[in-house]
């Protein structure tokens, strides 16, 4: 099984190769909280969590909502 | 304080507020005192920011979303900590998908770090750009 390398919040990490976008939810135990997901700059809907497969040299951006404004 | 029902509601898109004030929640201690301001306050509009979650840290730490349910508040997203048209715009469309397709934001591009002064060019940009 071959290892990809992605940036999550600027900051790297290794995966295994086809790992989907709610697997790695779940390992950051982020599933089911109130998160929106970008993968190289294009939002990605929570119904398509498990069809996303992620691959080497994609960004992630996830944000939640904090107090300010 | 306010027992008559007045008939002066604030209506935006159609909802109807019976509290004209907007409020904030940064510098609170903690999401215990933001949620006991917020309900002695009154206000139905409240602003909120969008930050990078802390990847590993508190998994367990409960969401503002938690304290403030969009179902009872109309909750602004903020653009405030974005410097260009592109960033705010790029902010609000990740609120967007937060929130579940509320469309309503609080749009700022900032201009001066330390004086929080806006930047009016990019805040207008920022403008044409958020409704698409």
């Amino acid at each position: 099984m071959s290892v990809i390398t992605i940036s999550i919040n600027g900051a790297a990490r290794q995966l295994p190769d086809s790992t989907s976008v709610a697997t790695l939810l779940d390992e950051l135990a982020l599933s089911g909280k109130r998160i929106a997901l970008e993968r190289n700059g294009e939002i990605v809907s929570r119904s398509r969590f498990g069809a996303q497969q992620l691959t080497d040299g994609d960004r992630l951006e996830i944000v939640v909502a904090v107090g300010g404004g | 304080m306010n027992t008559n029902k007045m008939d002066d509601n604030l209506v935006i898109a159609g909802k109807n507020y019976h509290s004209r004030l907007l409020l904030g929640t940064g510098k609170y201690k903690d999401f215990a005192e933001t949620k006991a301001a917020v309900e002695a306050s009154g206000a139905e509009i409240i602003t909120i920011a969008i930050r990078r979650s802390n990847i590993g840290q508190n998994p367990n730490e409960p969401s503002l979303l938690e304290i403030l349910p969009p179902s009872k508040y109309t909750l602004l997203p903020n653009t405030a900590g974005c410097y260009t048209a592109e960033d705010a715009v790029r902010t609000l469309r990740l609120a967007r998908e937060l929130l579940g397709g509320h469309s309503l934001v609080k749009l700022e591009v900032l201009g001066d770090p330390q004086s929080l002064y806006p930047n009016v060019v990019e805040t207008l940009a920022s403008g044409k750009n958020a409704g698409r």
